[in-house]
């Protein structure tokens, strides 16, 4: 259950940037960026946040999304190259098991809905 | 100021050094694109320069309950500790068990217990090291993590290399079924091998595994048990830390 460290962390990064915004301003929707290689649950994730998002006014009705990214595979027998969503061992294609893995450690704040587009202050 | 060290509270310490040049003020930070876990990475990053200021190297254990990780230590320490001053923090959910199983070899222990959280972090390091450090000066230092094979992965310590273990009787599928945390490492240790003639365990497999995640993964074959294997463990430790 890292998930509630990583809520915490989101907290950490949002809060300065929050303190900056006018008073009115309140966030509706975080969407999340979230590699295999981050082992994050959504639905924990999701639900930690709910707990965290308590800690600021402006969150208080904030929800997560989570945007599932992928490991991008090749395979060094055929070539071949693809998305995977987890950690795979044999190829789709040729089915060796020389493969290499790209990408899949991202773990960010893709994007950030502000409810009270008046106030928007960004 | 952080009590525990004097070095600024980790937790705001962007607030504390001198500022005699300039820099994009962390408050004024776009959240977006920033990596959810910046705050422990700035501390564990903090701890880096703690330990450059001790004339401290850190290796940090990671691994499954029941692996092995505390009888590694003292089979390291048994061959180490002549050479290096070793200090040693211990994570666990519960009981200071393994801080006690080390201090019977005099050596200083700071135990973490955690209360349930999963895994540790850089802020609870931080403060170990610290009430470590009165303990007396260090060559080495050794992390145990909590046992888990899944949330330690995410959380930079401060450590200088990163070791995961796989015993053998928990399956040669490790790497396959965990790969954030062999993503991680810089080390795989497969340990208990002298139970090896009586599991299958294929050792081949999961470090073909293990490599198709990380290749540059450093690998030793080890029991801690018989000592078969420690030679190899042990002369990379000396290789690796200052001295």
């Amino acid at each position: 259950m890292h998930e509630l460290s990583i809520a915490k962390g989101m907290m950490a990064n949002l809060r300065p940037w929050l303190d900056e915004q006018g008073e009115d301003v309140r966030i509706g929707r975080i969407v999340v960026k979230a590699g295999p290689f981050r082992a994050v649950v959504p639905e924990a994730l999701i639900g930690a946040w709910e707990v965290v998002r308590m800690e600021h006014p402006k969150t208080e009705e904030s929800v997560v999304e989570v945007d599932s990214s992928f490991i991008e595979v090749k395979c060094r027998a055929c070539g071949h190259v693809w998305n995977a969503s987890r950690a795979t061992f044999v190829c789709v294609k040729c089915g060796s098991g020389e493969l290499e893995f790209g990408g899949g450690n991202e773990l960010f704040i893709e994007d950030i809905e502000i409810i009270n587009e008046d106030d928007k202050a960004r | 100021m952080c009590l525990t060290c004097g070095c600024g509270n980790p937790e705001d310490h962007e607030h504390e050094h001198n500022h005699e040049h300039d820099h994009p003020h962390d408050h004024s930070a776009d959240p977006i694109g920033q990596d959810l876990l910046a705050a422990n990475n700035k501390i564990a990053q903090h701890n880096r320069e703690h330990l450059r200021k001790m004339g401290a190297f850190m290796i940090h254990l990671t691994s499954s309950p029941g692996s092995g990780k505390t009888a590694l230590l003292e089979a390291t320490i048994d061959k180490l500790k002549e050479r290096f001053r070793i200090g040693v923090i211990e994570g666990d959910v519960a009981t200071e068990n393994d801080a006690v199983r080390i201090r019977k070899m005099n050596i200083p222990s700071q135990s973490i217990m955690t209360d349930g959280a999963c895994h540790l972090d850089a802020h609870s390091v931080h403060h170990a090291l610290g009430h470590l450090a009165e303990d007396g000066e260090f060559d080495l230092i050794f992390v145990e993590n909590v046992g888990n094979l899944v949330c330690p992965a995410d959380f930079d310590l401060g450590e200088d290399y990163r070791v995961v273990l796989v015993s053998v009787p928990e399956g040669d599928d490790k790497p396959e079924k965990y790969p954030p945390i062999f993503r991680r490492a810089d080390c795989m240790v497969v340990s208990k091998t002298d139970l090896l003639p009586y599991v299958d365990f294929d050792v081949d497999r999961a470090v073909k595994h293990a490599r198709t995640i990380t290749p540059r993964l450093r690998l030793f074959k080890l029991s801690s048990k018989s000592g078969e294997g420690l030679d190899d463990w042990i002369s990379w430790i000396e290789s690796i830390v200052p001295k």
